[in-house]
């Protein structure tokens, strides 16, 4: 279990979504000082969230698991700019939600920003229905999502192009791997 | 018909190590690791990348054709060891080449740990990772060949069911490929001969065909650039090497390279690394599964006996040689997400080689290269090239009958041997003139082509038939997807009156499957046509290139479609059991039954038992004049041959099954006929392990399903436990020509004991390099997933001196 810091809690505490856009509009995200104040103004924010993604990933909590995680890629993507790169002219609405339908939460990717709502969204370009959060950390945090035993054992379903699928693990599993230092490459070309 | 020359066939002499660095080849080639190679994926993206979409869609086959060119000639020249021949597939020494256009992006989500995952991983660099998420994915998001299926035609049903993936695979989500060309004009004439009729036909063509000849031209002259720039390496690195027997290897390279594929082959050794530098200008257009070599004991025959014939070759070179184009076929794997990892890893990419036979006028083809390419084989002991050899009984002798069956028990798994005489009349039966027939050649696993002449698309679907037993059973449901209905409601079996009412169900559910997957089929062949022709490919085909088509329009002279099918002996079998059980001896009803299925036969002891025991077991003589066998077959056949496909060709049923029937019995709920559930199914046309308990009756009964009604191929697996000596190899032959006698196609075997395989199982570094058969194919037992090698183990194993099963004791 990974405890929060004082600081943290009380950033976390603070912290709006909208407040930080509303910075990076008035300064502007290219200029790099402001990208680096930003960087250090919201770093407890983030390590909090990436305390709690942690923590749900290692079992120890699992609600609201994706609001962290959403939030955290959100918050990834404003203040950094390689990770930024991942949605560079990269516009698609993702849409999350359970067989009950209890559940509902929109990823929407555009304008270089991820923002995630409530509201029902039109059109989604992939729809991932998921059993409960178990289902949903296991499909995306096991190192491979393997959306078909997911299926086949009732646990995830979807609806759309499964590329999108991979591209969303994907940047959910680099915010956690990077984390964990469970990132492994071949060393360089060079090398080889 | 080829006069044997060679003293000993054997040719005993020549071991790994008198063969210059052979030795060294083929374990360095082991050895190497699996680099992920984005080269190519990086070339063909940027070239699409600057090109408006509806002019490429408006003129696919020249873009196409630019892409691949832009590829080819920008492709970097790797001399990555000491092997003779010039020219790697990827940038590294075994490779694994990203087709973004087709499943490349399926480890989008592993970039950060594909290079570190336990089994098989396969390597990956910082850079490379960042190319592709952010360079090469984004721009196939939307536009690999299943995404573009579904935008074109939506949800529909037959991609529902193939996103399943528990009904049918459809290959053309992955590939076409699957074929065998023709290198013989290659050979004899050089590309630019091909290339001065592309650009003679272009000016007087028809504006579709001017735009097919011009797309050949490019395309090849791509294929040459890579091979100028290969010669300018050699020479290059010729200059700074010193010493001096490599520096002769190496300006002997640039030399050959200087020459090949551009002009006609002058030599063995410019034949040998011409093929192999097609085929890795092949793999520049057409993704890595199953492109096959083809007859190259005939192809290079000619090249051979003249520079043995001058004294410029001898025996020993021509094996060092073969042993280089054979370990060099190894150097390129498919990239393997996890999820395909643990369900069907091992597979290699299946580049089959052909040996043996009769030639087009029905005479003997076996030669002094058939003997080398055997003898390769045998020394090699590898994964690649998938080696077969072909056999005419009364027509091929003795000693070469012999002589692969020695192959077979020095290798243990390889070579799998043909009957010419039933696959000729199988051919033939299709419509293949029989001078073509009898040039036929093995694609990929155990599928049938006449080499360079028919586009076969032989893996097009994979069908799992205990889907449809399944949807017979629960009324258009699977067990595993519960409440969704998927099949035609064929009633409840509980209600049925007689077997004969069930079986109807099932004719019925399977045929809906195959409508489905024929129907996909179709469509993504259209996304093919649209995206993805294969100009660099159709050049090394007859028919093309009169026709003025490409191959994915139907250009080739014979023209089918390939549906293999995971599951026969154990949706037969289970056939066999419902009816015996419930209507013939009343044991049980059927909702007895359904529930003890439904349950996987928990606390079921009993009836368990009564399943497994008393129906009639295909693989026994019994079954083939009173069971389900002939019939299914022969269903699938009738049911298949009544689609034409977009081609003009028919559509072959087939049973091979890869890893298929490991993977898809993991994901398979108990059958009647007494398979717990998520066990492996029976693979290829191999009865269920220990049905058969009589190696005779068990070829009789494969062999009575009639050879006519597989024209796709098939793959029998047979297990002995040990042979010992010739005398016991001659044994084997024997049952073999029994076999084919019979009626039988094919037949590949494993020379090892339960034993041996528990023992490799328990200590893989016991065992490297364990080459065994799979079902069709070869692999690396330590390479496979546990499900396969408990498959492999459990295999009925057989003894050689009396044909009868060896009991597993444990």
């Amino acid at each position: 279990m990974r405890d929060l810091l004082e600081t943290e809690l009380s950033a976390l505490e603070q912290f709006d979504m909208d407040a930080l856009d509303r910075e990076i509009m008035d300064y502007g995200v290219t200029n790099a000082l402001t990208q680096e104040n930003l960087q250090a103004k919201y770093d407890p924010v983030r390590k909090a969230m990436e305390k709690k993604l942690l923590n749900c990933i290692s079992g120890h909590t699992l609600e609201n698991i994706l609001d962290i995680l959403l939030t955290l890629m959100g918050l990834v993507l404003r203040l950094d700019s390689h990770y930024r790169r991942n949605i560079e002219n990269f516009n698609a609405i993702y849409v999350f939600t359970d067989k009950a339908g209890d559940f509902y939460s929109a990823a929407v990717f555009g304008d270089n920003k991820l923002t995630v709502t409530g509201r029902k969204v039109e059109n989604p370009t992939f729809t991932l229905i998921f059993k409960d959060n178990r289902s949903l950390i296991k499909l995306l945090f096991s190192g491979a999502p393997d959306i078909l035993n997911a299926m086949l054992n009732q646990e995830v379903d979807f609806d759309g192009n499964i590329n999108y699928m991979s591209k969303f693990a994907y940047m959910a599993l680099h915010l956690v791997l990077g984390l964990t230092g469970g990132i492994v490459f071949a060393q360089d070309t060079a090398d080889l | 018909m080829a006069e044997i020359t060679l003293k000993d066939i054997r040719l005993s002499e020549y071991t790994l190590e008198n063969l210059e660095g052979v030795g060294q080849l083929r374990e360095e080639m082991l050895q190497a690791p699996v680099q992920i190679c984005v080269e190519r994926a990086w070339y063909i993206t940027q070239y699409m990348k600057e090109h408006n979409r509806e002019e490429m869609e408006a003129h696919p086959l020249l873009y196409r054709a630019r892409a691949v060119y832009n590829y080819l000639s920008h492709k970097k020249p790797v001399i990555p060891d000491k092997n003779l021949l010039a020219g790697t597939t990827g940038a590294y020494l075994k490779t694994a080449p990203v087709y973004p256009e087709y499943i490349g992006l399926t480890i989008w989500s592993e970039l950060d740990t594909i290079s570190g995952r336990d089994k098989n991983p396969q390597l990956l660099t910082r850079e490379d990772a960042e190319k592709l998420n952010f360079d090469i994915y984004p721009y196939w998001i939307d536009r690999d060949v299943l995404a573009s299926t579904k935008k074109e035609y939506g949800n529909i049903m037959p991609v529902r069911l193939l996103e399943k993936m528990i009904f049918y695979v459809s290959g053309k989500a992955g590939c076409i490929s699957h074929t065998v060309p023709d290198f013989k004009r290659v050979l004899a004439e050089g590309l630019e001969s091909i290339i001065r009729e592309a650009d003679e036909k272009a000016v007087s063509a028809k504006p579709e065909e001017r735009e097919f000849y011009q797309a050949v031209s490019l395309a090849l002259k791509g294929l040459i650039r890579y091979a100028e720039n290969l010669s300018r390496e050699a020479q290059r690195q010729a200059m700074a090497e010193t010493d001096r027997e490599r520096r002769e290897q190496l300006l002997k390279m640039a030399e050959v390279c200087s020459r090949v594929p551009a002009k006609p082959a002058g030599s063995f050794r410019e034949a040998v690394n011409c093929i192999w530098l097609c085929l890795i200008g092949i793999h520049a257009e057409n993704i890595n599964m199953a492109i096959s070599p083809g007859r190259l004991d005939q192809v290079l025959y000619p090249y051979y006996k003249r520079d043995m014939d001058s004294g410029k070759l001898t025996v020993k070179e021509a094996l060092e040689l073969t042993a280089c184009l054979w370990i060099k076929t190894g150097d390129n794997v498919d990239l393997v997400p996890q999820v395909s990892e643990e369900l069907f890893g091992g597979a290699g990419t299946a580049p089959a080689v052909t040996v043996g036979g009769i030639d087009e006028k029905g005479r003997d083809a076996v030669n002094d290269l058939t003997y080398i390419m055997l003898k390769v084989t045998e020394l090699l002991k590898m994964r690649e090239p998938n080696m077969n050899a072909r056999y005419c009984a009364g027509v091929n002798s003795r000693e070469y009958r012999n002589r692969v069956c020695e192959v077979i028990a020095s290798t243990k798994a390889v070579p799998a041997l043909y009957n010419d005489l039933e696959n000729i009349k199988t051919l033939v039966n299709q419509g293949t003139m029989e001078e073509h027939a009898r040039d036929y050649a093995v694609i990929g696993c155990v599928e049938l082509a006449c080499a360079g002449r028919s586009y076969d698309a032989s893996s097009s679907i994979i069908l799992n038939l205990a889907a449809a037993l399944e949807m017979a059973l629960y009324n258009g449901k699977r067990y595993v997807t519960g409440d969704e209905q998927f099949g035609p409601k064929t009633g409840e079996p509980s209600k049925m009156k007689d077997f004969d009412e069930f079986l109807e169900a099932f004719k019925t559910q399977t045929a809906w499957l195959i409508a489905q997957a024929v129907d996909l089929n179709e469509k993504m062949a259209a996304v093919h046509q649209r995206m993805l022709p294969t100009p660099l490919l159709s050049a090394l085909f007859e028919g093309p290139m009169d026709k003025g088509r490409d191959l994915v329009f139907g250009g080739a002279v014979y023209n089918s479609s390939g549906a293999t099918h995971v599951g026969f002996a154990d949706v037969v079998d289970s056939l066999n059991a419902v009816k015996k059980l419930v209507f013939e001896d009343q044991y049980c009803t059927f909702e007895e039954l359904l529930y003890a299925v439904r349950s996987d036969f928990e606390h079921r002891d009993t009836l368990l038992a009564y399943a497994r025991n008393k129906p009639l077991k295909y693989g026994t003589w019994e079954e083939s004049e009173k069971g389900c066998s002939r019939e299914l077959i022969r269903f699938l056949y009738e049911t298949y041959q009544g689609y034409t496909n977009y081609r003009g060709g028919k559509y072959r049923p087939a049973y091979w099954t890869m890893t298929n029937h490991s993977g898809q019995g993991k994901i398979t709920h108990a059958l009647p006929n007494g398979r717990r559930a998520h066990q492996p199914f029976a693979s290829g046309i191999t009865p269920v392990s220990e049905a058969a308990s009589d190696l005779t009756e068990c070829f009789r009964s494969v062999g009575a399903l009639c050879s006519l009604y597989i024209p796709g191929g098939e793959a029998l697996n047979i297990k002995f436990t040990a042979i010992r000596s010739r005398e016991e190899a001659v044994l084997l032959g024997d049952f073999v020509e029994a076999y084919f006698r019979s009626g039988g196609q094919q037949v590949q075997f494993n020379i090892m004991s339960h034993e041996m395989l528990r023992d490799a199982k328990a200590h893989p570094e016991k065992y490297p390099g364990l080459l065994v058969r799979v079902s069709g194919y070869s692999a690396y037992f330590n390479d496979l997933n546990d499900s396969m090698k408990e498959e492999l183990i459990t295999r009925t194993e057989y003894g050689i001196q009396d044909g009868r099963m060896v009991p597993d004791y444990a």
